[in-house]
């Protein structure tokens, strides 16, 4: 491999790292704003939380946009832009291995990423 | 007033991670279950969303420093995400007590492991023919700027160590970032700088593996998770700033303390 593409794929690893970091930030806020537009000081917000109940994620966004509760909103989208991120990093990281015509570790890479993505549809009840 | 010692707590949580290299989860989980009496699963489902922004605030620091070794992460992540998923089926079938069990014992663990003398890498690393097969062995820097050489042995321990960390990533909501780090040092014989930096990249895609999972679910509840996340990503910028100044061994031994500490009440705990 030549030095200029060695060159390359280090500074496209960098990248990546910070677009992590700038992503986190991103999620970081948006879930500090969900939170102060939802936050009660008066109240013990964790009493309803004691005990373990089910109760999906649809059912709680489908609640929260009928009572407007934006902080809740804001919260998740906060959290899938956060949880969304090491996802991306993989992605990035089997387009690298792609560049560098490295075949085994693409393949293990996308492994990684489809079983990351196949494991978002666990929590989804049938 | 609740949410402000909560995220305080996740603030020192963040810090103490980051001067230790953890993820934070062994502090927010007994935080919110002895603390704030929140139930473990709750806790467990907030606790790897801070793990995930824990690794992906810090992957741009060690990859900087070429510290980080992506093929081994990579090949070793097959191993940690498959044990992600079966540690997240299994979560459902195992008892909340259990759970406080398993997690005393693992902090029991963890506190022995912060006490073991480092070992100095041996001269003569052979290099697994699973290494040489996927070109794992590289090179790193050290303080003086100069590229040291080094190999990767054991890698079939070291992956069966990784869907281990995995599965215990997903049933206690942690980064199993001690596991990671012990195969890659211990067994595979890896500098300590690699194997932090490495164990660092990976603990977000271990943790975000089952996170998802949670999250569609319905386990991550914003009044928790929020705060929580927020105060990681403050704490962990912190500690990653003052890690340079700190007398690492002091924080270490008072560490050790705590953990012993949490990890007695939460086996209590588990046995009532």
């Amino acid at each position: 491999m030549s030095f200029e593409t060695k060159k390359d794929i280090y500074s496209l690893e960098v990248g990546i790292a910070k677009l992590l970091r700038l992503g986190v930030i991103f999620a970081g806020l948006l879930m500090l704003m969900g939170w102060l537009l939802q936050i009660q000081f008066a109240e013990n917000p964790f009493l309803a939380y004691q005990t373990y109940q089910k109760h999906s994620l649809v059912e709680s966004l489908n609640q929260s946009l009928q009572d407007n509760s934006w902080g809740i909103i804001f919260s998740y989208v906060g959290l899938f832009v956060l949880i969304s991120l090491p996802i991306l990093r993989v992605f990035a990281t089997a387009f690298l291995f792609v560049k560098r015509k490295d075949w085994l570790l693409a393949a293990m890479a996308v492994f990684v990423l489809s079983i990351l993505i196949g494991s978002f549809f666990m929590g989804i009840e049938i | 007033m609740y949410e402000l010692i909560l995220l305080t707590a996740s603030v020192a949580a963040g810090f103490l991670g980051a001067l230790l290299g953890l993820g934070g989860g062994i502090i927010i989980v007994p935080t919110l279950t002895l603390i704030f009496h929140v139930d473990i699963r709750y806790a467990i489902a907030a606790s790897l969303i801070s793990v995930v922004a824990t690794s992906s605030g810090a992957a741009a620091g060690f990859l900087r420093d070429r510290l980080t070794n992506l093929r081994l992460a990579v090949l070793l992540e097959v191993g940690t995400v498959s044990g992600a998923v079966v540690g997240f089926l299994l979560s459902s079938l195992i008892r909340s007590s259990l759970l406080f069990l398993i997690f005393g014992f693992f902090l029991l663990f963890s506190a022995l492991m912060m006490l073991r003398k480092r070992q100095e890498v041996a001269a003569e690393v052979r290099n697994h023919p699973w290494s040489q097969r996927t070109g794992l062995a590289s090179r790193y820097p050290n303080e003086k700027g100069e590229w040291i050489d080094y190999s990767v042995d054991r890698v079939p321990f070291g992956l069966v160590v990784m869907f281990l960390a995995g599965v215990l990533s997903a049933l206690l909501g942690i980064g199993s970032g001690i596991f990671k780090v012990l195969a890659m040092d211990g067994a595979m014989k890896l500098p300590i700088k690699v194997s932090s930096a490495t164990s660092n990249f990976m603990i977000g895609v271990t943790a975000s593996a089952s996170a998802g999972a949670f999250l569609l679910r319905g386990d991550v509840k914003p009044e928790i998770a929020g705060p929580v996340a927020v105060g990681i990503i403050i704490g962990s910028w912190w500690g990653a700033r003052a890690m340079v100044k700190m007398p690492a061994g002091v924080i270490r031994k008072i560490f050790v303390v705590v953990l012993s500490i949490v990890s007695i009440q939460m086996i209590l705990k588990g046995l009532q």
